[in-house]
């Protein structure tokens, strides 16, 4: 599925928040938000699934969706956003049991997804009995279950260790990027952008307006390659430099408030 | 390091304390103690036992009581209009705070309503409702549901606004139906808040329902510590209250045991 952004605009209030952002993420591309810290980036994105209603602009998805799709539109959070009174098999279940899909075949969804994440073990378990990778992996489970035709991700790794960052992030590239998934990916963090996307959106500080979009054009499989290593360094020098201002000054605002 | 004034050697552990334990021994040993030195001074005949009964004559007058069936009567009676009384004002309680707890119009005029209402000492509007249904059962229902019904509306009303934003928000992005996100979100996420509630509005009602008996029953643990102190019967007095005692810790384990089962995810 194809998402278009057509001149979108926020506000809270008297808060100027996004301004007028059009982009396109294409069927089976992984996009990466990046941006300074209250730029806009989590308002964006719930503005692309529709959990938020903007001052100005749509969002226009286009394309089939096949039948096995639940939920076109679905999110992983940023705080996992898991029922701790569920069990991590249950919490998956949720996305599922209001949708006319028999006993049966809830299961096998659950079964598999839960298989593709390495949670197959802590089915039983509560989310409070696990590891905040664990947590953010039963997050990612749920999302899958539901087949979606876009993943939309708040900074899915920023609550995180940096190591199980750095695994998860491996698991993220089997479990979507190699299967084409569109995706929407924030983050503040240059490397996972630089890991995962075919495409970096660069937002600047708020008001949040697209500074630039840049095309990653190494296949993420290669990004490890050592020949790759000259053209990534230099893609990071790049993206620093269109932040790096914007997030110095974002800071100063913040700490003025 | 010299010029600090230390010198070498261990370092002094400085991080103890602060950290109170709880154990059951002690506990046990100073209740144990006090009930021996209060029948020591009856038995000695220090104490007044017009004033102050003995333990163990509390003990005989409860045998005795329990013993003719009586007690029996006056136990039944009370823990009827308990549980009556309690689940009328739960039931309503409950309807009153989810609804404030999701509704603009029910939280707008709810809140300052239920505000207003809730300092009202409940017991003074007995008379009230003695005029309104009578003497008999419906006007102490009336009162015990009324008591419990405000701390039970608030609690479930804060329990489901208290309930994570991130989650019905989450819910939403699976396009759960409303009634699913009430069902699966918003009630079980308000539920330690409610049960909490429970412990507030089932001693609300012990209070109500001894207040109740005292003032118009003929049955009932209230009415009966009321008559035993009418033909100063202390004994007997004493032995009332301590079925009271009993009933409330009755009520408290109910209350752990539901907590327990419900609450297993904590
Ligand atoms: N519900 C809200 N009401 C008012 N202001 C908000 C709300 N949500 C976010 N903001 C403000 O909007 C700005 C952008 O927020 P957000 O989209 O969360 O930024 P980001 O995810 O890029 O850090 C921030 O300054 C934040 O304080
Ligand atoms: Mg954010």
């Amino acid at each position: 599925m194809e998402l278009r952004l057509e001149g979108i605009s926020h506000r809270y209030d008297a808060l100027t928040v996004l301004e007028d952002i059009s982009l396109t993420v294409e069927e089976g591309e992984t996009l990466a938000l990046i941006g300074p810290s209250g730029c806009g980036k989590s308002t964006l994105l719930g503005i692309l699934g529709g959990l938020l209603q903007p001052s100005a602009g749509r969002v226009v998805a286009e394309g089939a969706v096949p039948a096995s799709c639940l939920n076109p539109l679905t999110y992983v959070f940023q705080d996992f956003a898991l029922l701790p009174w569920r069990s991590v098999a249950d919490n998956v279940s949720l996305a599922l049991e209001h949708h006319p899909l028999s006993a049966n075949e809830r299961r096998e969804r659950i079964a598999k997804v839960l298989q593709s994440t390495g949670l197959s073990d802590f089915a039983t378990a509560f989310p409070g009995q696990l590891s905040g990778g664990m947590r953010q992996r039963v997050g990612i489970a749920r999302a899958l279950a539901v087949m979606p035709a876009v993943l939309l991700m708040d900074e899915p790794l920023s609550a995180l260790d940096a190591q199980t960052r750095d695994l998860l992030m491996e698991d993220f590239l089997d479990l979507w990027v190699r299967e084409r998934t569109t995706a929407v990916y924030v983050t503040h963090n240059l490397n996972e952008a630089l890991r995962l996307a075919d495409k970096v959106a660069v937002l600047s500080r708020r008001p949040g307006r697209l500074r630039e979009i840049v095309p990653l054009t190494i296949p993420q499989s290669e990004r490890g390659s050592s020949a790759a290593l000259a053209e990534l360094a230099r893609l990071h020098d790049h993206l620093w430099g269109l932040i790096k201002d914007e997030a110095r000054t974002a800071e100063r605002e913040v700490a003025d408030v | 390091m010299s010029e600090t004034g230390q010198r070498g050697g261990a370092i002094r552990f400085r991080g103890g304390g602060f950290a109170p334990g709880q154990r059951r021994g002690p506990a046990i040993v100073v209740f144990a103690a006090l009930i021996a030195v209060w029948q020591g001074g009856s038995s000695l005949g220090w104490i007044n036992p017009l004033f102050l009964p003995s333990p163990m004559n509390i003990g005989e007058a409860l045998y005795a009581v329990a013993a003719s069936g009586e007690l029996w009567r006056h136990v039944t009676a009370s823990l009827g209009r308990i549980l009556g009384g309690w689940a009328l004002g739960t039931f309503a309680g409950l309807a009153l705070g989810t609804a404030m707890g999701l509704f603009t119009l029910a939280r707008s005029i709810g809140l300052p309503l239920v505000s207003a209402i809730f300092p009202v000492p409940k017991i003074a509007l007995l008379p009230l409702f003695i005029l309104w249904f009578g003497i008999g059962e419906p006007s102490k229902l009336a009162t015990i549901a009324l008591g419990v019904f405000f701390p039970t509306a608030i609690n479930c009303y804060s329990g489901i606004d208290g309930v994570a934003r991130n989650l019905i928000r989450m819910a939403q992005s699976f396009d759960l139906p409303p009634r699913d996100i009430v069902r699966k979100v918003v009630l079980p996420g308000a539920m330690p808040t409610i049960i909490a509630g429970f412990r507030i509005s089932s001693s609300v009602a012990l209070i109500l329902v001894v207040a109740a008996e005292m003032i118009g029953a003929e049955y009932g643990l209230g009415a009966f510590v009321l008559q035993a102190g009418h033909l100063m019967a202390t004994d007997q007095l004493l032995a009332g209250v301590v079925c009271l005692s009993i009933l409330g810790l009755l009520f408290g384990a109910a209350i752990s045991a539901v907590e327990k089962s419900l609450l297993r995810w904590r």
